[in-house]
């Protein structure tokens, strides 16, 4: 973003025209990349996203800028509000589908918007690996269904099995694509959020 | 401007990964399978292959939907609408109202001279104390002479029990 620093100073300042420069750049990246993995609720993440803007512009006066810019910063509030959110709620992070600590035990943690897509073609990279050494049916209907989100008929044409057929299938291979992470060396149980 | 930015909710397309439908389909193959029980491991994993792919995308709507929210707690509220107003407003009205209408009711009438008030109350005092006074005079003068005999006739009865003999030593 172009003269961040200026932007935030102003923003520090009380200006919300600033505030919001800030959070068009970047709301949706925080939304995709932190807050969806880590609540893996919509809903719940449109929340902690409007709550974390918030706790932002009340903090922004004490905060100190850091080169090459706030997205560490929002990206930290961001995780902490999930992370109340959860605790709030008595909810186990991996009790709502979350994934974000399987993304971190693939590729660590990204530290700009730029560096969040570089990592994500890096998981790409990850998951085409741990595939080619999965059964082969398991492998075809999570790049199928899954990798390519084709429509489950199609799937299931093309894996020529019944629809409920396709269904157990992905489950397996879901369960599949678990053992042969830590066959490979990644171990998908990291610390449960509270 | 970042990748997920370029994106665009899946409207009609793919789901993202946070669509209910993955936990739907996983729960039916778990059931399928013979199996019961928590489905959340294996929706971890579909989800993150998901992502990989697909981000979860914020609209244009809903990016400006939630701004709205965010604008509208941070927008200056103006000083009449604060909540300091609304409580003292109310009471300050208030005073001022029973305080003017202490002045009205006390003020006094300017064509009545104070002082012919005070000349009044006292003529009315004399007045009626002219006519009580004649009836408390007489009722003084029963109390005292009915005490005064009452008291002779104590005296006369405590000599005579003495053996006829006075206090003062008088047959």
């Amino acid at each position: 973003m172009a003269d961040e620093r200026a932007l935030v100073e102003r923003a520090a300042r009380g200006d919300r025209r600033a505030f919001e420069g800030i959070y068009r750049a970047y709301a949706r990246t925080i939304f995709a990349h932190v807050l969806v993995p880590m609540l893996g609720d919509r809903d719940d993440a449109e929340d902690c996203l409007r709550e974390t803007f918030l706790a932002a512009f009340g903090a922004l006066p004490q905060y100190q800028w850091k080169e090459p810019s706030i997205y560490p910063w929002l990206k930290v509030l961001a995780k902490n509000k999930a992370r109340d959110l959860l605790r709030a709620s008595g909810r186990r992070q991996r009790l709502r589908g979350a994934f974000q600590e399987h993304v971190e035990a693939i590729v660590g943690e990204a530290e700009s918007p730029s560096d969040e897509e570089i990592q994500r073609e890096h998981l790409r990279a990850q998951i085409e690996e741990v595939l080619t050494t999965m059964n082969p049916r398991y492998a075809a209907v999570l790049r199928l269904r899954l990798l390519e989100g084709r429509p489950r008929e199609d799937c299931a044409a093309a894996m020529d099995v019944k629809i409920g057929t396709l269904d157990v299938l992905l489950f397996r291979a879901c369960r599949a694509f678990r053992q042969a992470c830590e066959k490979h060396g990644i171990a998908l149980q990291g610390e449960l959020v509270r | 401007m970042t990748g997920n930015e370029r994106e665009r909710p899946h409207a009609g397309g793919p789901a993202g990964p946070a669509h209910p439908e993955w936990e739907a389909e996983l729960r039916a193959g778990l059931e399928a399978d013979g199996g019961s029980g928590s489905v959340e491991p294996e929706l971890a994993i579909a989800r993150l292959l998901v992502h990989a792919h697909r981000l979860e995308s914020l609209g244009d709507e809903s990016a400006s939907r939630i701004w709205t929210d965010i604008d509208r707690v941070l927008r200056p509220v103006p000083w009449w609408k604060r909540r300091w107003f609304t409580v003292a407003a109310p009471a300050g009205v208030a005073a001022v109202m029973a305080a003017v209408l202490i002045v009205v009711i006390a003020r006094p009438d300017p064509k009545r001279d104070p002082r012919g008030d005070v000349a009044s109350s006292a003529d009315l005092l004399e007045q009626q104390f002219d006519l009580l006074a004649p009836k408390a005079r007489a009722e003084v003068s029963r109390t005292v002479d009915a005490g005064r005999g009452q008291l002779r006739g104590e005296l006369i009865a405590m000599a005579m029990a003495e053996g006829g003999r006075t206090h003062g030593g008088a047959p």
